[in-house]
Formats: structure tokens, sequence, C-alpha cells
């Protein structure tokens, strides 16, 4: 089995090859074929969002994906939340020697597959090295460069406003974490690892009512919500009952103590939308087969305090602190 | 699974519960029911039965969180023993953050130290055989729920031949502490809603000699809203009567003689000592130690800890929140200096802490 030594990372023929064996092939466009130090592109006028991200999960094969296809995803729906069309992509290696080329093959593989998907082009790389131990098996950050929809920015927040998330919360999470402890077989713990360029022509369409949008990713819902009202005059309630979590997801959360409000999603949008037009943009996310789950979660109240609760099932109330969970690194 | 949790979730009979509830318990006296469990304590801020019940029923959470009973000491010790080249620790995660004098355990991983976390003392026999060169150290807190699944891990290594997998101890039995809370009186609890978990080890006959001897009601409880609720009901019904009894609302799990092979892998190896709870004191026979004959299990036994000096943190009231004295937002720091992230007390720390409860699930009008 061929490996990755140090001459891979050295600037040589080696590390030619594996650009021309590996990556090439796979991320074919002409900007990057002309192997510069870096892609001239041609820019439209309008306002554009630029963003980077880099990944380290553990393990770097999980149910639902992999370090590669989450590296392009998560890219992309950094700058779809903003309200950004992708355009290209960038993407850097950090390789630990003696881990496989065919598993690297693998995830370039699904780096092309998530970034046609999401017509998005990877157009300049970079690869670098280290020892064993050094680093763990496989690190890429991707960076990406996208044009605002034209129409849309965010907005004041305001008592009344809705809160939308387009699928299942949590699954990124309890997915990860069951692969790598190895706690259930056979489960339906899948990772909603997925791009959310769907959203573009919704976003388009309801530009004017949307207010703002996240994906919750380290952190969970909690986290996001918390940060999402910093600064306006505006707390959030949910309503429990109108979470949407699989059965799969509670069952885990049950078992392990977890609550999936905090845990990460990485195919999921949070988006806070004026009450007047909520449900036609609910119906247009429910029409797409990947918003099927949408649901409007709760809403906007007025706070100072900018506090996020919960109403309970039945009929307490709690409050979600911005406070992470538990401990689960290397989860993106 | 969840088709089974939410008929313990039912809106409608919690409903009826709390009318019953409110029936049995008249406004003119206050009830002081104490649940003993950390887990409990857990359900009781996520689904929010405080605000659910009527306003002179207290709900007060007893010192059955292992982590945040362990003793200072104990903390600082374990510490002492990530610091030596020759040992690698194996524990449970809970125990990562809670503060020794002046570090914790998280902090000495991120130095490098190897400490692993698990989920099960089990997966501790895997790490002892893939570590041959190192004396693999097992943190054993916890009560009778953990205490004979750390003792079955501990055979099993006698079985496999495995010579370097030891235990640190800190074993903690439930009903000393209970009879020392009531023998104290301070807390003045009307009641006991007693651990479903425990329970399903030590059986609910275990509480008699409390009815008995104390005059005080016990329901041994589950930990569904459902559960909770009819527990308290259980309670107030006895009190309304008179009566000071051992009830069992957690049939499904808990049997009067509870588990007898777990008890008897726990009386094979252990025996009871008097041991140190953290802000509580000296509790008389409330802890286990390893008999003489399974001493070469313990890792004391076979190096020399040298904790730095203790140093109590100021300010902390763990101590009387675990004895029910004084609610988590009764503290100074709760909050304030004292957060999951930035804990200062041991009860901010575990997930089944009082006041980490009451921090992630506090009501809005608080």
């Amino acid at each position: 089995m061929q490996t990755i030594t140090l001459a891979h990372g050295a600037g040589g023929s080696k590390s030619r090859q594996l650009i021309e064996e590996v990556f090439l092939p796979r991320f074919t466009n002409i900007e990057l074929l002309k192997l510069s130090d870096g892609a001239f592109l041609p820019l439209d006028s309008g306002p554009h969002v630029f963003t980077t991200d880099t990944h380290v999960i553990e393990p770097i094969f999980f149910s639902g994906g992999d370090i590669g296809k989450l590296a392009v995803c998560g890219t992309v729906n950094d700058l779809v939340v903003c309200g950004a069309r992708p355009l290209w992509m960038s993407c850097g290696f950090i390789l630990e020697e003696g881990f496989n080329i065919s598993e690297l093959e693998r995830i370039a593989d699904s780096m092309a597959s998530a970034a046609d998907a999401a017509d998005v082009k990877i157009v300049t790389g970079d690869t670098k090295v280290v020892g064993p131990g050094q680093a763990d098996k496989v690190y890429i950050n991707t960076s990406a460069l996208g044009q605002v929809i034209a129409g849309y920015q965010t907005k004041i927040l305001q008592a009344a406003d809705k809160l939308i998330v387009t699928g299942p919360v949590g699954q990124h999470g309890s997915a990860v974490f069951n692969d790598r402890e190895k706690l259930l077989d056979n489960s339906n713990l899948i990772s909603d690892c997925a791009s959310l360029d769907w959203m573009l022509p919704i976003i388009d369409r309801f530009a004017d009512s949307i207010k703002i949008m996240r994906d919750p990713t380290r952190g969970g819902l909690a986290v996001i919500l918390n940060e999402l009202i910093v600064g306006s005059s505006c707390g959030v309630e949910v309503i429990e009952n109108a979470l949407p979590v699989t059965a799969a997801t509670q069952s885990l959360c049950e078992l392990v103590g977890f609550d999936p409000f905090y845990l990460p999603c990485e195919g999921r949008a949070v988006i806070i939308t004026a009450a007047d037009g909520a449900e036609d943009l609910l119906a247009a996310l429910r029409s797409c087969a990947a918003g099927r789950e949408s649901a409007v979660i709760g809403s906007l109240l007025a706070d100072a305090r900018n506090r996020v609760s919960v109403a309970t099932t039945l009929g307490g109330s709690r409050i979600l602190p911005a406070t992470a969970e538990f401990m689960l690194p290397r989860i993106c | 699974m969840q088709n089974f949790l939410a008929k313990f979730r039912d809106k409608r009979l919690t409903q009826t519960l709390l009318e019953n509830i409110r029936r049995i318990a008249p406004s003119d006296r206050t009830y002081r029911l104490m649940e003993v469990c950390g887990t409990h304590t857990m359900a009781i801020y996520r689904f929010g039965l405080r605000q659910l019940l009527p306003g002179n029923i207290e709900l007060l959470s007893g010192p059955g969180c292992p982590v945040c009973v362990t003793d200072l000491s104990y903390i600082d010790k374990a510490i002492a023993l990530a610091r030596r080249d020759d040992v690698l620790l194996v524990t449970f995660g809970d125990l990562m953050k809670v503060p020794g004098s002046t570090s914790s355990l998280l902090k000495e991983k991120a130095q490098g130290r190897r400490i692993k976390i698990v989920y099960s003392p089990l997966e501790s026999l895997a790490v002892a055989r893939d570590n041959p060169s190192k004396k693999v150290v097992f943190l054993a807190v916890g009560f009778e729920t953990t205490i004979p699944a750390v003792l079955a891990s501990m055979e099993q290594a006698d079985a496999d031949g495995l010579e370097n997998l030891f235990l640190l101890t800190a074993h903690k039995l439930v009903t000393p502490a209970m009879k020392f809370l009531l023998q104290d009186g301070a807390a003045r609890i009307d009641g006991f809603i007693c651990p479903g978990h425990v329970s399903a080890i030590i059986g609910s006959k275990a509480y008699e000699f409390l009815a008995d001897d104390y005059h005080i009601p016990c329901v041994v409880a589950g930990f569904e809203p459902i559960d909770i609720l009819q527990a308290v009901l259980m309670l107030l019904t006895q009190l309304r009567e008179g009566r000071c009894q051992v009830q069992n609302q957690y049939q499904r799990a808990v049997r009067p003689q509870g588990n007898t092979k777990a008890l008897a892998l726990i009386g094979k190896h252990c025996q009871a000592i008097d041991d140190h709870w953290r802000g509580i004191g000296t509790i008389p026979a409330s802890g286990l130690g390893l008999r003489d004959e399974f001493s070469r299990w313990d890792i004391s036994s076979v190096l020399d800890i040298n904790p730095e000096p203790l140093r109590e943190k100021p300010g902390c009231i763990c101590g009387q929140i675990l004895q029910g004295l004084a609610r988590p937002r009764d503290c100074k720091l709760f909050a304030k200096v004292c957060t999951p992230e930035e804990p200062v007390g041991a009860c901010m720390v575990s997930g089944e802490g009082s006041c980490a409860a009451a921090y992630k699930h506090r009501p809005l009008e608080e």
C-alpha cells in the first residue's frame, strides 16, 4: 500500500506526482490547471463573502460522510448562511507521514463530488507533510469566496420574528460520537453533513424577509441562538415540542445524557425571519427534498437580557445558556 | 425507546398528578423533600418540575452526585499520579474538570499527562493491555451503582493475568449519608426521594432502617417526570396519613432485595470505612475500602502518592448545597465566578451536580 512520506511535502518530484495523480484528476478546472502560485479569478461587481474553516475531525470517515465532504460542505455552508453563492474554493492539506494514499484519494473523491454538487470550484491548494505523531492522519483547511445574492442583507431583529430550522438537529454530533466510541452497531445515527446550496434560490426569493441565518455547528442550536441575538433587544423562546430530532439522536441523548440542543449539525441552517411571510418561507423550504423536515421552532420576544429559553413539553421553562454542554473535541 | 419514554412524559398525566399533589398538600405548611440522587436533580431541572409544583413543596438536592462529594484530597492524589511518568490514568469524563487545590485533571492533560476518558471501567482492561510498561490506574469514584462494574472489571483483569491495572478508590455508600443528614437535622427533611439506580443494586429494603428508626417516609423513584411527581405524591400521602414507610415507585427496575449478585460482589471485595465527603466532613462507615486480600488492586499499596498541600476554595458553599441547607443561587459565586466552563466548586462540574443543573436549566424567571 502506498503511503505519504515527507518527500510528498518537500516540493520536488514526489510533490508534483501527488498533485498530478491525486488532486488534478479530481478537481479539474481551468484555474487550477494553470498550476500557478495563485488562481486568477474574474469577479463580478457587488459584495462578496470570503470565509475559511479548518477540519480536524476524528474519525476521518464517519457515518454519513468523511473529512473531505465535511471540508467542502462546511465552508460552502458558511457562505450560504451569509447569503452568498459559493464560487471558488482553496484547500490546504496537512498530512501525517504514513497516511495511506488510497484514503487520501477517497477523501479527494468526496471533496470533488461535494464541490460539484454545490457548484464551487477548487482552484488552488497546498499540501504539507509532517512526521508521524505530529498530526493525526489528515487535517484540511478550505477557504472560499462567494457572491452575495442581490438584495439580501442581515436585518434588525424584532420581537415576534420567527425561528426556523431546516431539519432535525444534532445528527452530526451524535453520529460522530457513536462512531468514535463504537457504542451502537447498526444504529440510524447518520451525520447530516451536506451542503446547504439548495437554499440559494429560496434565499433569493425571500431576501426581503430573511433577517439572519447561521449554521448550528459547534455548540449546536443553543450556542448559535445565543450568539445570534447578542446586540439585539430580543430573546428567543424555543418550543421544545416543535424541535425536530430524529428518534436515533434522541435515543443516544437519553442513553449518554446529551442534550440535542447542544449537539452540532453540519447540514442545517437556522433562520430568523419576519413573522409576516414566515409560513411561505417554511413551505418553500419544505418543498425541497433536503428541507422537507424544516420547522418553525420558536419566536423572538422582547428581552434586553438576550436570553434563550425553552418552553418545555410539560409546561415549564428553562434557559439555554451559551455554554459548551460536554467535551467533544474534534467534531468538525 | 421513544414510545416507552413518552408514556413517562405525558402531559395529561402530569396535570392529573399535579392536581392530586395540590389537593393533598395544604398550603398552610411547607414540605421539604430531598432527592438524594444527582440524576433526579438533573431531571427536575430539565423538565422544569420545580415551577410546576406548588410553592410550598421544596425539592432539596442531596449528596448523591459522586463527583460532587469526592474529597479534594482525592483529586489532588489523582493529579499527583497523573504527574508520574510510570502512571496512566483512566477516568470517567466527569472528574476531568473538578478543581483540585491548584490544578485539575483537564489542566494536567493539557500539559501532556497521560489521562484517558472512558465510559465503562471495563475499558481500562484494554488500556492496561496496550500499555504494559505503565501502571494503569482507574479512578474509582461512585456509589453502589458503579462499584460492582469496577469490581467485576478487576476480577476480569486478574483472570486475564493483567498485573498493571490498579484502582484509586473513593467509593461511597448512599444510606449512611442519608442517616447523617437526619441525625444532623439542620436540613429539616420531611421525606426522601430515594435514588433509583442505587436502589436497583441495594434494593428498596435498604432504606427501612431510615423509616423505622428516624420516622421518615422514603419512596424509591425512577427518573422520568411522571416517576418523580408520583413519588412526590406518595411521600405527601404518607405525611398526610402519618405513615413512615419505604415505598417503591420504580418497580420496573428495583426489587426489595436489590441485585443480590452485585451485592455479593461488593461484600466479597470491600468493607465499610469512615469516609470524608467534600464540603460535609467525615461520615462513619460511609465509604468502601478494598479488603486486605484485595489490597494489591489499590495503587496506594504500590506507590507512595505525594499530593500537594490542600487548599480549599474560599466562598464556595458546595457543602451546604449538598446537605440541602442552601440552594445554588444562594451562593455568591453562582453563575458569576463559578460556571460550567470555569467551575469553582465540584457541584458546578458534574453533569449531575446541583449547581450545574441549576445553571444549565434555570427557569426564565430566575
